[in-house]
């Protein structure tokens, strides 16, 4: 069930003197079970991109087929609710869209919507609070008992009730301390690689992009202008520099070597290898 | 765009903008206890000519005024059927079938249309020439002779610039919380009472729980830097009457001295 986008902008107060096109013409194809990093700075069009794929906004100009289902400018689209079940949209700090009276009752609220019956919501509920990393004894808590990085979890559980196949996170890991924030990425690995999720991850962190994505999708002022496989994004330091983006602490460390006349192989991102590298280059040295 | 015009600043230079807001909120209190005198026909021209002239300096567009006026026709509307109903003295203007329509029905509809209209033109002036911070400011001094009854001006006007500082967060919020519903399958537009209901539901309990916080956040950061609600405080910017402000105020006092002194002579 692929993404397939053509020729999409979008324009903000569209028709009025305030009109601001937010995205320009962007043509796009992401694969099923793709884990893509979708980067760039504030106000580049990130987040106007993953709501077109949600049907939140719909394109001023162009269209886009999510699943078989299209959606086009110019005309009144139907079956928006069908398609949003398909896409699963995780803004950020989702914590803030809790507000049932439990967490079984919350993560149970979006199947519902979409007409699974009360049971097998909460039968639902209770599978997806495993998944994310949380036992059965919260689901009877009141969501706002929880801590800030379990409010995350559960909120993220709600959305994946729904079984989107494809999943958008927005700065997921924004405000979680690094233990947090690593566990929250390899729930979205382990979504990807076990329950073969489309994977979508707006995102500042270069380390989690490094380390966990397949997929680099870099936008600048409306456009898309790198879209290339993680490793030949992270090869040297130059092209983030050039994209005004700070690298990633193994790339800085690979270049601090090259100064000194060590030479690392391109495709090394672990730690682990690079130490290995600098160990042969020192014993040819030697 | 244009559904806000209600109390919404336009920020523009002219003479209006330039006036003291202290001067500008009595003013307006002048002219509406004036608004309200039994003076007749008299009465509302001087008054009529006052605004024609404030509008001039505002700088203001008129279709602006029009449309700070226009969801008050729906109520007018509905006054007008009513008095039509209920008024039955004064000359029968005219009778259809057995229905007679009395001529004191229109000219007290009329007259409500005359004095809100007025009303609403003069307020709209005020919000439109004077920033919001400084309408707190001015409202501050004017309520500090209440202090010695015991009335907590400062905290009344705090209460005021926070409320209204906060007005656009709440509704960047709310469409944020809306969007996050939405894609959690909520249909706002659509759906039963029951679904309806819920779905309401699922947008007014994360604003509070957000709102809550945010106050509590707010709170802290405030007493944080030394705030004292009780204590005087100083400000950055002093407001100061000058000469054409007190000529406003005078002129202001003349027509509501000349409406009441038609009042009592008529």
């Amino acid at each position: 069930m692929p993404i397939e986008i053509r020729n999409l902008s979008h324009a903000y107060h569209a028709d009025t003197s305030l009109a601001k096109t937010a995205i320009h013409d962007i043509s796009l194809h992401i694969g099923d079970g793709e884990m893509c990093a979708l980067i760039g700075e504030t106000g580049s069009g990130k987040s106007t991109l993953v709501q077109h794929l949600n049907a939140l906004l719909l394109p001023s100009e162009g269209e886009l087929e999510i699943n078989g289902k299209c959606i086009y400018a110019h005309v009144k689209n139907t079956g928006l609710k069908a398609l949003r079940k398909e896409v699963g949209l995780v803004f950020q700090f989702p914590e803030y869209q809790l507000f049932e009276e439990t967490i079984l009752k919350d993560i149970a609220f979006g199947p519902k919507n979409f007409g699974v019956e009360a049971e097998e919501a909460e039968a639902i509920a209770r599978e997806m609070i495993q998944i994310v990393g949380l036992d059965e004894s919260y689901l009877e808590k009141s969501p706002f008992e929880c801590s800030g990085g379990e409010k995350r979890r559960i909120a993220i559980a709600g959305i994946l009730a729904m079984n989107p196949n494809v999943l958008v996170f927005d700065e997921p890991t924004a405000g979680l301390d690094p233990k947090g924030a690593k566990d929250m990425m390899e729930l979205f690995r382990k979504l990807n690689k076990e329950y073969h999720k489309t994977v979508i991850l707006v995102s500042h962190d270069m380390e989690h992009v490094m380390n966990y994505c397949d997929r680099v999708l870099v936008m600048s002022d409306g456009h898309i202008i790198k879209d290339c496989p993680v490793k030949e994004f992270f090869r040297s330091s130059d092209l983030l520099r050039k994209l005004n983006i700070n690298p990633p602490q193994i790339l800085l460390l690979k270049d601090m070597c090259a100064e000194r006349g060590i030479h690392i192989r391109e495709d090394v991102f672990t730690i682990e290898e690079c130490v290995a590298d600098i160990v042969k280059e020192v014993k040819n040295h030697e | 765009m244009n559904s806000f015009t209600l109390g919404r600043y336009i920020p523009l230079d002219s003479l209006m903008h330039r006036f003291d807001p202290r001067a500008k909120i009595v003013a307006m209190f002048l002219l509406m206890i004036a608004i309200f005198m039994p003076s007749g026909f008299m009465g509302y021209i001087g008054i009529f000519l006052i605004i024609c002239i404030g509008i001039y300096a505002s700088k203001l567009n008129l279709r602006f005024f029009w449309n700070a006026m226009k969801p008050m026709f729906f109520m007018l509307a509905v006054l007008l059927v009513i008095n039509v109903f209920v008024v039955k003295s004064g000359e029968p203007v005219i009778t259809i079938s057995n229905f007679t329509i009395y001529w004191n029905a229109l000219s007290q509809t009329g007259y409500i249309a005359v004095r809100l209209v007025l009303m609403i033109v003069i307020t709209t002036l005020l919000t439109a020439t004077t920033k919001p911070t400084d309408l707190t400011i001015a409202l501050e001094d004017l309520m500090k002779p209440l202090k010695r009854i015991g009335f907590p001006a400062n905290e009344i006007a705090m209460i005021i610039s926070i409320a209204l500082r906060f007005i656009p967060t709440l509704i960047e919020e709310t469409q944020r919380i809306i969007k996050a519903q939405t894609s959690r399958g909520v249909d706002l537009q659509e759906g039963k009472l029951k679904e309806k209901v819920m779905a309401i539901l699922s947008l007014i309990v994360p604003l509070f729980v957000s709102s809550y916080q945010r106050a509590e956040e707010l709170a802290n950061a405030m007493e944080a830097r030394g705030y004292v609600p009780s204590r005087p405080r100083t400000r950055y910017r002093q407001l100061k009457m000058v000469g054409r402000d007190f000529v406003m105020l005078a002129v202001c006092m003349l027509v509501l001295l000349s409406t009441i002194g038609i009042m009592i002579w008529l």
